[in-house]
């Protein structure tokens, strides 16, 4: 028998789990990816929050619907060179002396864009206890390849695009009569499913072997603390930790532990 | 049945982890176990308290004595097979063993002897008794996640003293004496989930199944 037995029902486990979800905090990454046809260049920011839990023996945490807030600031290039036909002013010539043939080359624009959404994640969780440097942890790792639904995040960040793509061309020269043209062919190049693969590989890395601590604690235990001259800190060593998903009227997520004085 | 029952949370605290809690208390501050008047312990450290001599009209500096215990092995409910404590602990309860040693300063002096050192000469006697006790848990709850355990004797025997009239004496005094020893020992919530929670007390705490049992929520 350990000497220590605490267990967490369904209720309790979600409390904890929103715990460790806080604990991470916020995350960041930057990297390039393909936008359509385009590379983007972005920082993304990503925080985790909810989720509902389902506990499934023996060592099984499923999760449903974690909310993946995540802010990114991302930037494109385009070659309107790419986009819109050549444009010359035409030779004129007054008495004998004519003006050069001028062509106007269409500039290589970036379009920043900046975008917050929710997106949300449900998938298997693995309970793991062990022991990492001078602490006990418990655990749990998603499993697999993680179900991640943007939902209309993709459809709102290609209206951003948009709209940041007006932003960016509309004092631009002679662009006035192609600019909403510009804009519509730009977004069909890109497209949904561009807006999606690069939202997927952005958040991927972020959930990818994402892991929850729903416990940690020192491996020398402080039952006590300080108290005065003649009063130390009084600590056991937790000499194991087990953690695990137990069945009977109703599944509880045990952690069980083994201390020494 | 499940461990959390009608609550979302259990924590559970076997004999043995119990008796883990104490062995390390009682190692960190072993003057909770160990008392004596000046002549034994003259200043409180942490290896022993220092308490007055009891006061006596003609004795000189009072009577001089010191009590130690053993880090006291407790026995949770149901009591161990085997045991041979005299009283065992029954439902909800603990018991508890422990050896107490008793030193007197036997004093002798001649004439009147006055102010506190006095000028006689000291011999210390030295009796060491096994102590079997009964007692409880007593919770101590300020609010979610803050409280502590304690423990309370109840009863106590000791069966190497006759007559009956002296042994009832001594029951008492050890008794007192104990309680006064064990009401330093505080098992804060938190230790009895190892950290794994901050307990909202909504049971508990139980004696069962060699146990210390709480429930609640988080």
């Amino acid at each position: 028998m350990p000497d220590i037995i605490a267990a967490a029902d369904t209720t309790a486990t979600t409390d904890l789990l929103h715990d460790a979800e806080t604990a991470i905090g916020t995350r960041t990454a930057s990297g390039g990816g393909s936008l359509g046809p385009f590379v983007a260049n972005y920082s993304a920011s990503v925080s985790f929050s909810g989720g509902t839990v389902n506990l499934l023996p023996p060592n099984v945490i499923e999760i449903a619907d974690i909310n993946i807030n995540y802010s990114l600031s991302l930037s494109f290039g385009i070659d309107l060179n790419d986009f819109l036909p050549s444009f010359c002013l035409p030779q004129i010539c007054f008495f004998g002396w004519c003006t050069p043939k001028i062509c106007i080359s269409w500039p290589t624009v970036t379009i920043p864009i900046s975008f917050s959404d929710t997106a949300t994640l449900t998938g298997d969780f693995t309970v793991t206890a062990l022991l990492s440097g001078p602490d006990w942890l418990v655990n749990v790792t998603i499993d697999g390849v993680p179900l991640v639904q943007f939902g209309a995040g993709t459809a709102a960040l290609l209206l951003a695009i948009g709209a940041a793509i007006t932003a960016a061309l509309v004092w631009i020269p002679f662009i006035g009569p192609l600019l909403a043209g510009l804009a519509d062919t730009i977004l069909a190049v890109i497209g949904i499913a561009g807006v999606t693969g690069l939202l997927g590989n952005i958040i991927s890395p972020f959930v990818s072997g994402l892991t929850f601590t729903v416990y940690h604690q020192p491996k020398l235990f402080p039952v006590l603390p300080n108290s005065g001259p003649n009063d130390p800190e009084v600590d056991v060593t937790i000499t194991a930790l087990g953690a695990a998903v137990q069945a009977t009227d109703k599944n509880e997520l045990v952690i069980s532990a083994s201390i020494a004085a | 049945m499940s461990l959390t029952q009608t609550h979302h949370v259990f924590a559970g605290v076997a004999e043995s982890g119990i008796n883990t809690f104490l062995k390390a208390l009682f190692t960190a501050r072993p003057h909770y176990l160990n008392y004596g008047s000046p002549l034994f312990v003259p200043a409180s450290t942490v290896n022993a308290t220092n308490i007055a001599a009891i006061p006596f009209p003609g004795v000189p500096g009072g009577i001089q004595y010191a009590v130690s215990f053993s880090i006291p092995v407790v026995d949770l409910f149901p009591p161990n097979a085997g045991t041979l404590s005299p009283i065992p602990p029954g439902n909800n309860q603990l018991g508890l063993h422990t050896t107490v040693t008793l030193v007197l300063g036997c004093m002798t002096w001649s004439g009147r002897v006055t102010g506190a050192e006095g000028h006689g000469q000291t011999r210390p006697i030295v009796c060491k008794l096994d102590v079997w006790a009964l007692g409880e848990i007593v919770p101590h709850y300020f609010g979610p996640g803050t409280g502590f355990i304690t423990f309370q004797v109840d009863d106590v025997r000791i069966p190497a003293i006759k007559p009956d009239c002296l042994q009832n004496i001594i029951d008492c005094l050890i008794r007192m004496m104990l309680n006064g020893a064990l009401s330093n020992v505080q098992l804060p919530f938190n230790a009895l989930s190892a950290g794994a929670f901050k307990l909202i007390l909504e049971q508990g705490p139980q004696i069962d199944n060699d146990m210390v049992e709480v429930w609640g929520s988080i």
